[in-house]
């Protein structure tokens, strides 16, 4: 049956007789968030992130359409079949915002218990949306739904919005205590989006709907206004894939410059009459458009190599440990039955094999200092080195550990000492296990470039700065000022590369990597050039 | 046979929803585009010698008003009285012994409201003189 007053539209969509406000808030929102849902998607298409996304921006586009046909169409039928689906989509709309909110947060599909929840949310607007509950007849004179007759539906759709928004906001204030600072910048960003998203989509259209019935407003265009929530909604979710990386958008903000840029040099077309112009615009198009496709491809091999690589170093770091692990073992046998032999445990044992067994010892000891140290590299990396902090008086702490060297120090001939100056404690928050390691490698550091003269372990205190700083000078070979700012990164050696020096090029790199992120204190070295000596100093703050 | 059952509780709402979306889909089509089961309301025409008619104007100053009844007819037997276009069906204003659910709505102070003010007295007086009454209130719903 027709609407006897009303023209037939065109396409179904497009009529003289609606307000012009309807295309200008229905079209753009819709082609917006469809293309940005459609960008993500395709994207990501195994990440249900992004498929829920998606989802949410096909119910809108929908929503939008039979608004669409509703508004302009003048045939009861077609009216009649649509009415049901927008209380339909609104629900579906409240229910999938949660569902997206929960696999934003957890990063995981939800229980089945709460799905179970969604269905029964769902379940009374899919039973009773065909039905006389929700539409029993159609106006032909105003082209309208009879008043009031689908309320009780109406306000239990805009009740899911209601409840959309509250449980939303639930989740996201339990995730924010508990974030860290990058993802709650992200929790606030996905939360403001959408909330304003429902607040203005569920909130306009029960305004506009019950105002325009109750006589306070002349006609339901103030719905309109609340499709504006979608596009801000949709800006977020940009900020969120340009900023943090979100949905794995990664050529996003290149793949948005080239082509705003061809949409900017193809709307030229529209303000030219000139023939000479249109040619010259069309090349520039079709050059523009060929660079923007080989620069999204080289960016898109780019991240491609960059997510290889990231994928070996994880797996070399797995392989470091898992290999330092089973090193551990056998040396720590080697190095305990060695020194069994040596000290009389098997029998008296002649001095030649003695030397050889001290050989070995030293050579396993060795070993086992490199296994240690891959061990942290290993931890370090994969995020798990543990600091077991206690208060730690530096002073015997110090002088212990330059002892054990000391040995070590006189068979090169070299003098190793250690001084403070002279306070009654030196305490700090520390680990015991990796400050001595820290102590170890430079003191260790310091003996493998020394030739000839001291080294020396200097500890003292300066209350007015609130730091304990430890020295380790020697009178060795020196550091060259071009090697001075790689001398902590991972991996490099500096001199010792080139010089008979045995080295894994990481000592210093742990050293840092403990002092600096482990105990909030500085590391640095000085030296005055090749052949004038090196001091390594390290401050840690006084413990309260 | 346990893999099937954690696919299924893994894609519970895709199992069920889309089946249900169908049904609903395909239920809404045959009801409302293939039996056309609703009902139709419109503005029936209306003697305003009864003094039941409701009114509305066409210009500020109300020189010549419309009046009608509110009517309510069951789409399928509109269209077969009436077909698609209901402007020059006489039968449309009225409930015809074989319509299922029809029903006039005439103007008194519980049916009338600001939008659809019932006709004046004095439009009664003067219409009764040219149009006397054709036809009654009659409710088949």
């Amino acid at each position: 049956m027709i609407c006897y007053l009303y023209p037939n539209p065109i396409y179904l969509l497009f009529s003289h007789d609606v307000p012009a406000l309807l295309y200008y808030a229905q079209i753009p929102a819709t082609i917006i968030a469809l293309l940005l849902g459609f960008y993500i998607f395709w994207n990501g298409r195994k990440f249900l992130l992004n498929r829920l996304l998606f989802l949410i921006t096909v119910l809108f586009s929908l929503w939008t359409f039979t608004t669409l046909i509703v508004w302009a169409g003048n045939d009861g039928g077609l009216f009649a079949f649509v009415w049901p689906f927008y209380d339909l989509i609104l629900g579906f709309i409240a229910i999938f915002c949660i569902y997206f909110i929960y696999v934003f947060l957890d990063k995981k599909d939800v229980l089945v218990r709460i799905k179970v929840i969604f269905l029964t949310l769902l379940a009374p607007i899919l039973i009773l949306a065909p039905t006389n509950f929700n539409l029993g007849g159609f106006n032909i004179t105003n082209c309208d739904a009879f008043d009031f007759e689908s309320l009780p539906l109406k306000i239990f759709t805009t009740s899911l919005g209601v409840l959309a928004m509250v449980w939303i906001l639930i989740l996201l204030i339990r995730k924010y205590r508990i974030s860290d600072s990058s993802f709650k910048k992200q929790i606030i960003l996905m939360g403001t989006g959408i909330e304003f998203f429902l607040f203005s989509f569920f909130g306009m259209e029960f305004l506009a709907t019950y105002l325009v019935k109750i006589g306070i407003l002349p006609n339901s265009q103030l719905e309109l206004y609340g499709l504006f929530g979608m596009v801000i909604f949709m800006i977020y979710i940009s900020i969120l894939i340009v900023r943090f990386k979100a949905f794995d958008g990664k050529l996003f903000a290149t793949q948005v410059l080239v082509w705003g840029l061809v949409i900017l040099i193809g709307s030229e077309f529209f303000f030219t009459q000139n023939t000479l112009n249109i040619i010259l615009i069309a090349i520039t198009l079709v050059v523009s458009a060929g660079l923007g496709l080989s620069i999204i491809r080289s960016v898109k091999k780019e991240i491609e190599n960059n997510i290889k690589l990231k994928a070996f170093d994880v797996l070399k770091s797995q392989f470091l440990s898992l290999a330092s692990h089973q090193l551990r073992n056998p040396i720590t046998t080697i190095i305990s039955c060695t020194s069994m032999f040596l000290d009389g445990s098997f029998g008296d044992i002649s001095e030649l094999q003695k030397k050889m067994l001290s050989q070995m010892l030293f050579g396993a000891r060795n070993m086992n200092g490199s296994v240690e140290t891959y061990l942290t590299l290993a931890k370090i990396e994969q995020g798990g080195l543990q600091y077991n902090m206690a208060k730690l008086d530096m002073a015997p702490f110090a002088k212990e550990v330059t002892e054990q060297q000391k040995l070590e120090a006189e068979k090169r001939n070299l003098v190793l000492s250690f001084e403070a100056d002279g306070q009654s404690s030196y305490f700090v928050n520390g680990d015991k296990i990796h400050l001595t390691q820290v102590l170890q490698n430079l003191i260790d550091n310091a003996l493998k470039h020394t030739k000839e003269g001291w080294i020396k372990v200097k500890l003292s205190k300066d209350e007015t700065v609130g730091k304990i700083k430890i020295v380790i000078s020697d009178s060795g070979e020196g550091i060259k000022p071009e090697i001075m700012p790689k001398l902590f990164k991972e991996f490099s050696r500096g001199e010792g590369a080139k010089m008979d020096v045995m080295g894994s090029g990481i000592g210093l790199f742990l050293a840092k990597e403990i002092i600096e992120k482990g105990h909030h204190g500085k590391i640095w070295a000085e030296s005055e050039g090749a052949g004038k000596g090196a001091s390594f100093i390290f401050e840690l703050p006084i413990a309260q | 046979m346990k893999n099937g059952k954690i696919y299924f509780r893994n894609h519970i709402l895709s199992f069920i929803l889309v089946p249900l979306i169908i049904i609903f889909s395909v239920f809404s089509y045959y009801r409302f585009i293939v039996k056309h089961d609703y009902v139709v309301g419109y503005q029936g025409s209306c003697d305003p010698a009864t003094g039941k008619c409701f009114m509305s104007c066409n210009d500020d100053a109300c020189a010549k008003p419309d009046y009608y009844s509110e009517m309510r007819k069951y789409e399928p037997d509109l269209y077969k009285e009436c077909g698609k276009d209901i402007t020059d069906c006489k039968v449309a204003s009225v409930c015809l012994s074989s319509d299922r659910k029809c029903s006039i709505t005439y103007c008194n102070k519980s049916t009338s409201d600001k939008d659809n003010p019932c006709q004046t007295p004095v439009d009664t007086q003067i219409n009764t003189q040219s149009n006397p009454i054709s036809n009654s209130s009659n409710t088949n719903i």
